[in-house]
């Protein structure tokens, strides 16, 4: 079984795809973090001013911008037709008449608009206040911000907005994941079939061998290729110091980890029973979809479970092997779930592997050598015919 | 002598069709074996049941005496019909990893790998990919795949298919010193003269039956009849009417003739027309008796099918 395993290892580990494949995911990971931060920071706005302006205008904006770290650089114009050529002309984003009117060139920004806004209505504010008479300090304790604080009802909840990404993010990484590495099972067993490699194999070992062989050793470079990109993550998030990425619990990586490996496993071995059954790879596309209708069950089970964490259904559908590993990722990120819950459903997904791997031995080895479009499976489940 | 492979009443059906119904033959060890058949009469089954990828309905295989279990298996080789390789690794590779399933060590498969390589004249290409190579050559690297671990049992499912005179006489040669190494060599084909070459031992199956099966020159001797070959300088006209004789060919001077077993083959030919050239006496070829026995098979595979016995 593991010479099996190693061939898989060398064979997939050294390919180009593989090396492609994994400094792709490297480059995407870290430009998702990278790029997004260079955006905000470079974003600087280019304002118009003509016409009546009260003072304190330019101030305000810039405290505006600056709030949200932006740079503001301001042009004065002598006249509108001068300010709206430079619109036109595109040295300035936006040009503000009068302090009650904006121009744009094709498109009012929203943000800056409500910059703007708010600039002028500070400036408002204070001009109406000196009229008044008011003093700095009095001034000051109408603009005290009122506080609101939040809190849930639900059960212990990281409930940001943060736990919630995480979760997304952690779910779809899942599903790419266990649907490529599942997905090279299936290719491969496939092949293997239809080279007659499989007869050559199966000479020499049980059907079980060869199958968790090639399982486990898929799983493997496909293991090692995330925690590659995983590493390539942390690192560049460590090396900018960067918050906009989501913290990432310690605990919930170490659950994510375990679901992706059990979900993997389930979800490669049904492929690998599947494909056997057929001779070539359109044919094994059909013959899975049962199993790609699971994977969209998962998805919407995920989905359900964002909108009802706490439902009965969504703690069902955390057991039920096939979508377990996604929600009860999900879960994990959003929730703290208690730990016998997880134990319980790991030790489920375990039980109902050991009888797939031996259903799915059986299927394997009894399909193998049968050829000319799709075995039915009928005939693979009972035992060998007379 | 004794007997290494036996198979024993052993059945086999899909369904509806009986790929095997109660075959039984032996193979053993120093010899060759040659397992003929036409197409679809149960050949490949039969070899599949010996390495357990098809279990037989009912009947056993038994090596060595006992039941074959999955460690003796590792001292058989099996070459199929079809190529059993991987399309895009290097030859020497695959050779080494079918080693190693089979029990060796690392570095014992790598110089078997070598070993085999090299006597199959291979020994440059041993870093292709099995996809680059010719037809003949990719048959030398799946036979080496049976053979890398030096295996006590060889079977081989049509081994002389598309070879060329040049590749066939060197197969030839590599399984007859297999075989007097001490291998217990079956291989099945479809070329009866090939057959009838190298084999001692041989079995004849049709539509799931074995119809023969034994030592060829026994099986050849038990014929009830013979076979004589005559060439004559003169007219052969007197022979073809010679009595208690069928002609089976006739071309000029040289007459073919089927006469019974016990007949006096130099009283038949008492009275011939001038200087005999040639004469051959001889029991019916492989061939012959292949076409004999196969022919009377037509009527009973109705009945089997039907769940009758015979």
């Amino acid at each position: 079984m593991w010479v099996i395993a190693l061939r898989e290892i060398r064979e997939r580990g050294t390919s180009r795809a593989y090396r492609l494949s994994t400094a792709l995911g490297v480059l995407l990971v870290v430009a998702l973090i990278v790029v997004p931060s260079l955006l905000q920071k470079s974003k600087t706005y280019h304002v118009g001013i003509t016409g009546a302006t009260p003072a304190g205008t330019v101030n305000a904006l810039r405290a505006q911008t600056g709030a949200a770290d932006h740079r503001l650089e301001t042009t004065r114009y002598a006249t509108l037709a001068a300010g709206e050529r430079a619109v036109r002309d595109k040295d300035v984003d936006v040009l503000l008449v009068d302090a009650n009117r904006l121009e744009w060139r094709t498109q009012a920004d929203s943000t800056l608009t409500a910059a703007i806004a708010n600039a002028i209505q500070a400036v408002h504010i204070r001009a109406e206040a000196d009229r008044l008479g008011l003093s700095a300090a009095q001034l000051a304790q109408l603009l005290v911000p009122v506080t609101l604080t939040s809190r849930t009802l639900g059960a212990a909840h990281t409930a940001d907005k943060d736990a919630n990404t995480v979760g997304f993010i952690a779910v779809g990484l899942m599903f790419v994941a266990i649907s490529s590495y599942a997905g090279f099972v299936l290719t491969g067993v496939v092949q293997e079939k239809a080279s007659r490699v499989a007869e050559v194999l199966l000479a020499r070992m049980p059907a079980r061998e060869i199958l968790a062989g090639k399982v486990l050793g898929i799983g493997a470079v496909g293991l090692t290729q995330l925690a590659v990109i995983a590493a390539a993550a942390g690192l560049t998030v460590a090396v900018r110091g960067s918050t906009q990425a989501p913290s990432v619990p310690g605990d919930v990586l170490a659950w994510t980890c375990l679901w992706f490996v059990l979900g993997y496993l389930l979800y490669s071995v049904m492929y690998a029973a599947l494909g056997a059954t057929t001779s070539r790879i359109e044919d094994a596309q059909a013959a899975i979809a049962p199993i790609t209708g699971l994977m969209l069950l998962s998805y919407l089970a995920v989905i359900y479970a964002e909108e009802n964490p706490d439902a009965g259904a969504t703690v069902l559908l955390s057991y039920f092997p096939p979508t377990a590993p996604v929600v009860m990722t999900y879960r994990v990120a959003v929730q703290a779930v208690p730990a016998w819950q997880m134990v319980t459903a790991a030790a489920v997904m375990v039980i109902a592997m050991w009888g797939l791997i031996r259903l799915a031995g059986r299927i394997y080895s009894g399909a193998l050598l049968r050829f000319g479009g799709r075995v039915p499976l009928r005939e693979l489940v009972r035992p060998p015919s007379r | 002598m004794f007997v290494v492979l036996e198979l024993s009443e052993v059945s086999k059906r899909y369904g509806e069709v009986a790929a095997l119904v109660d075959c039984t033959f032996e193979v053993r060890p120093g010899r060759l074996t040659g397992f003929v058949g036409p197409n679809g009469a149960g050949k490949t089954t039969a070899m599949r049941t010996v390495f357990g990828l098809v279990t037989p309905g009912s009947g056993s295989v038994r090596w060595q005496g006992h039941a074959v279990a999955p460690a003796d298996r590792r001292r058989f080789g099996y070459m199929p019909e079809e190529r059993g390789l991987y399309p895009r690794m290097q030859v020497a590779e695959q050779l080494v990893h079918l080693g190693r399933l089979s029990g060796l060590s690392a570095a014992a498969a790598r110089r078997a790998a070598d070993r085999w390589l090299g006597a199959l004249g291979l020994g440059d290409r041993k870093t292709a990919k099995l996809d680059d190579l010719s037809h003949g050559n990719q048959q030398r690297v799946q036979l080496a795949a049976a053979l890398v671990h030096s295996p006590e049992l060889l079977v081989l499912d049509e081994p002389f298919s598309g070879l060329d005179p040049i590749a066939m006489d060197a197969m030839s040669e590599l399984l007859t010193n297999l075989a007097r190494d001490g291998a217990a060599v079956l291989f099945s084909s479809h070329q009866l003269d090939v057959v009838e070459h190298l084999c001692e031992d041989v079995v004849v199956i049709d539509q799931g039956h074995v119809v023969l099966a034994g030592q060829l020159d026994t099986i050849r001797a038990a014929a009830s009849d013979r076979y004589l070959d005559v060439t004559v300088t003169r007219s052969s006209e007197r022979l073809l009417h010679v009595p208690g004789s069928t002609v089976v060919a006739h071309d000029g001077g040289r007459v073919r003739l089927r006469i019974p077993r016990d007949a006096d083959p130099v009283r038949l030919l008492a009275g011939v027309d001038g200087e005999v050239v040639r004469l051959t006496y001889e029991p019916p070829t492989l061939s012959a008796l292949f076409r004999a026995a196969v022919s009377q098979q037509a009527p009973v595979g109705h009945e089997e099918v039907s769940g009758a016995t015979r």
